[in-house]
């Protein structure tokens, strides 16, 4: 946990709420960021988001962990797969099952991508990252959205996601390959190169 | 090194994530093989666009809901809250034990003409029994503790994914 996070914690438990305002200011990106590509719509995410803050708040005289992020994430987390075991239709293991397999000698093939530069003259392949990751099983999605939105060590995700560092890193790099793969079309589009 | 391992390291890329030596080995191979090169290029561009995309704007009620809530814990935990806190609580149970001390009064008064030994033992066996009552509210009457949050970490159901490990 980084230290102004600390210090807010300890402001707000002396009964400052303006402490409590910056955490969750400071904290809006990574973790809204993580509910978003773990959901299906933004109604949903702001929900989840506000119950987390208030479950967050009745525990935080309780709070002792190391690492803040990684608890508000525990608690996202737990909310999102509680309201996904209530939600319907639910996902046909079969189409999981096809969406996980990775293609190995196609994945080998590395792609000439629009490189930073074209990415920083204003061609935001966010939406598109954000659709082909909903495409993810749970576990891969989830692992690298609390990377790329928390930038959270995968020792820790392991710790969340209760499994061993090596099925994280495997869920990572399936992740990586599968939206390789997906976001192929939109590379060849964007910068006229076929891989 | 092989390739396998490489593709594996260079997605330990945080500071602390590998050991000088690690990642020494790490360079070297990666100055050996296009492959793998081209496939950290690849992964620092997707990863990098991805951290940059814009989010939706977090919607000015949810962030103000969120500080009532937090405004509403701080006012909560004045001594008198709690105080309050506390008897609304217990309040079923309280009520409960003054009814039965008054039956314990009623009690006394209706066997008031019976003999000393049939005296005391009825009113050994309601006292017994006026205790087990208390004790059972207490353990069934509400706490005064929140839950905390879930301690086991809850999995997705049904893993369709291969499990299998890149090392
Ligand atoms: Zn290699």
């Amino acid at each position: 946990m980084g230290q102004p996070a600390k210090k807010w914690i300890a402001a707000y438990r002396q009964g400052d709420i303006e402490a409590l305002g910056c955490l969750v200011e400071y904290y809006r990106r990574p973790l809204f960021g993580f509910i978003l590509r773990m959901t299906t719509s933004v109604a949903d995410a702001e929900d989840i988001f506000q119950e987390v803050w208030f479950r967050a708040i009745r525990h935080l005289d309780s709070y002792r962990e190391k690492n803040f992020l990684s608890w508000l994430f525990r608690i996202a987390r737990n909310l999102v797969i509680d309201r996904a075991r209530h939600a319907k239709p639910r996902v046909h293991l079969a189409d999981a099952e096809a969406a996980a397999e990775p293609t190995p000698w196609e994945a080998r093939i590395p792609f000439r991508g629009p490189g930073p530069d074209r990415l920083a003259q204003g061609h935001d392949l966010g939406p598109r990252i954000a659709a082909a990751l909903q495409r993810l099983p749970p576990e891969q999605r989830e692992v690298f959205a609390m990377r790329m939105e928390g930038g959270l060590p995968f020792k820790e995700i392991a710790r969340l996601q209760a499994t061993s560092i090596n099925t994280v890193l495997a869920r990572m790099h399936y992740a990586l390959i599968k939206l390789r793969q997906e976001l192929k079309k939109d590379y060849e589009d964007f910068s006229g190169v076929r891989t | 090194m092989k390739c396998k391992m490489a593709v594996r390291q260079l997605l330990l890329d945080q500071p602390d994530e590998q050991t000088a030596w690690q990642q020494r080995r790490l360079e070297r191979h990666l100055a050996d093989c296009a492959d793998c090169r081209a496939q950290r290029a690849e992964w620092r561009e997707l990863t990098a666009a991805a951290r940059a995309a814009a989010l939706p704007p977090l919607a000015a009620a949810t962030r103000q809901r969120i500080m009532d809530a937090g405004r509403r814990a701080l006012a909560e935990r004045g001594p008198s809250a709690r105080f309050r806190r506390v008897v609304s609580t217990w309040q079923p149970a309280l009520a409960a034990a003054a009814v039965l001390l008054l039956l314990v009064g009623g009690l006394r008064l209706a066997t008031k003409s019976r003999s000393n030994a049939d005296w005391d033992d009825s009113v050994d066996q309601q006292l017994e029994h006026i205790g087990q009552t208390l004790a059972a509210l207490s353990s069934d009457g509400p706490g005064i503790r929140d839950s905390v949050p879930d301690e086991a970490e809850p999995t997705w159901d049904e893993s369709p994914e291969p499990e299998e490990q890149i090392i």
